[in-house]
């Protein structure tokens, strides 16, 4: 199982407990980020919600603290489910391979 | 209407075809269901730009318009049961209607207007700026069709307390923590005559992905209030204060022109409300080539947020003088107006060519933007590269 298919079957089980849930969702499982550590932990925390392609869409303008800034806003705003260690791993991951801006 | 088995397989198993790549990395053509292949910014939520070339004609296609979504759950309502709830604390009654019972009881009203995103352009702000990467095609041009908001309000009858009207879609977030994309509008605007609750687009019942069966309309207005798939619209006398208001879609008080949303203002931000005076070549791409002493002519749309365009003006020179290019028609206050230039094709080489249209209340695009986190009102003076050869 790819990375991205294991991060959709995540969010496929969050679908399935909401009722009837219409989440397009086609499309996005031909996504593939950057192989590296935490690739897969980013992945699966961050598909819950929405599709990867928002990851390299914004990486022309972010960096560690633009990132630091964003998944708190995700948990803090947004009520992702995501526990402290993988917050550093996803940082750290988005860090190193998604930040273009200095 | 289907069942819950072929929404589920329809939808799950979307069919996105694809087709032509655009030409930069990272931007696709995709087609949503029951869309053309348009610009594929996010899958989900599901986030589509129209391409230029499906802005060139007056009123744009119902399957060529974007489609912009906060949240990835969105379902496709059934019409047979179907309601929108008009109620709220400041209302003296709830009235629950069906479809049938809005186009029975209400007058019927159809407004040309522009829906524009208040991020489109965000992708061309320099230095770039988080969101939506968004160039020129968050934007469209309709006729909307429906109802006006004012004579459902009047009869749930608003008591004097009205401080906002507040209105919520049945798209929802995936999480329950996630906060519901709900928005509000001031009792003055909620109440003007141009404010629609549309069923139809162009003729057409709307598409489902632009927010049926019904949406609201706000002419002149950025595209975050234009609420998609109602269903409740609450009156209440104290300001809402949900993410989508007090957080999100916010400038800097004071930084641009346009009506106060004053309830929702404080000293730092303020709600985006009207859209800005812009307009847009729709003829030609950047670096397009002429055929030398071959008769071209430049084309494209000049809007604002509804006192009408007053001219389009164009620069060759950097900017030193400007020429009047002719104004089509007005198609109404709050479309889009068609202007036309003609290019001087008699010397080969680069034809530089800014244009920037000016509005009757006297505001015209500016040559700096101003700087905003989210990347709001893009609207500077556009500038275009062409060659004859």
């Amino acid at each position: 199982m790819t990375c991205v298919a294991r991060a959709l079957a995540t969010a496929a089980i969050l679908l399935l407990a909401c009722s009837a849930s219409p989440v397009a969702t086609a499309g996005e499982e031909t996504i593939e980020l950057t192989d590296a550590p935490g690739r897969e932990i980013t992945a699966a925390s961050c598909a819950i919600c929405h599709s990867l392609d928002y990851l390299p869409m914004n990486a022309a303008v972010m960096n560690r603290a633009a990132w630091d800034k964003s998944i708190h806003k995700m948990v803090d705003r947004f009520g992702a489910p995501i526990s402290a260690e993988n917050l550093q791993v996803i940082l750290d991951y988005l860090s190193l391979n998604y930040s273009a801006a200095p | 209407m289907l069942t819950r088995r072929e929404l589920l397989a329809g939808t799950l198993t979307a069919l996105l075809l694809p087709a032509e790549r655009a030409r930069s990395a990272g931007e696709e053509l995709l087609a949503l269901p029951g869309k053309r292949p348009l610009i594929k910014r996010t899958f989900r939520p599901p986030n589509y730009e129209t391409p230029l070339a499906d802005l060139r004609r007056p009123i744009t296609a119902n399957d060529a318009f974007f489609v912009r979504y906060h949240l990835a759950n969105i379902p496709r309502l059934d019409l047979r049961e179907w309601r929108l709830r008009v109620g709220g604390g400041s209302a003296q009654r709830t009235l629950e209607l069906s479809l049938a019972d809005l186009k029975r009881h209400y007058k019927r009203v159809t407004i040309a207007a522009i829906n524009q995103c208040a991020g489109n352009r965000r992708g061309l702000f320099s230095p770039r700026v988080p969101g939506v990467q968004w160039t020129n095609g968050a934007m469209g041009n309709a006729q909307w069709t429906g109802v006006r908001l004012r004579d459902l309000l009047r009869a749930a009858g608003v008591d004097g307390s009205a401080l906002e009207v507040v209105f919520d879609g049945a798209d929802t977030a995936l999480l329950p923590a996630t906060p519901d994309f709900v928005k509000s509008l001031p009792i003055d605007r909620a109440l003007d005559e141009n404010t629609l609750i549309a069923f139809e687009m162009n003729g057409q019942p709307l598409p489902h992905w632009n927010g049926a069966p019904a949406r609201l309309v706000v002419p002149g207005w950025a595209g975050t209030y234009w609420v998609k798939h109602l269903t409740d619209i609450r009156v209440e006398a104290k300001a809402y204060d949900g993410f989508w208001m007090k957080t999100a879609y916010r400038v800097p008080t004071g930084a641009f022109p346009g009506t106060r949303f004053a309830s929702q203002e404080t000293p730092e931000t303020t709600p985006v409300t009207e859209i800005l005076v812009n307009s847009l070549i729709t003829s030609h791409e950047q670096g397009a080539h002429l055929e030398l002493n071959r008769p071209a002519e430049l084309s494209g749309w000049a809007w604002d947020s509804g006192s009408g365009i007053s001219a389009v003006e164009i620069s060759t020179d950097a900017g030193q003088s400007w020429s009047p290019a002719t104004l089509e028609r007005e198609q109404g206050r709050f479309a889009w107006r068609g202007f036309r230039w003609r290019i001087d094709t008699r010397g080969r080489g680069a034809v530089n060519i800014l244009a920037r249209a000016v509005s009757r209340s006297g505001a015209r695009q500016p040559d700096q933007l101003t700087p905003n986190p989210s990347g709001y009102h893009h609207n500077r003076v556009q500038s275009i590269s062409l060659e004859v050869a």
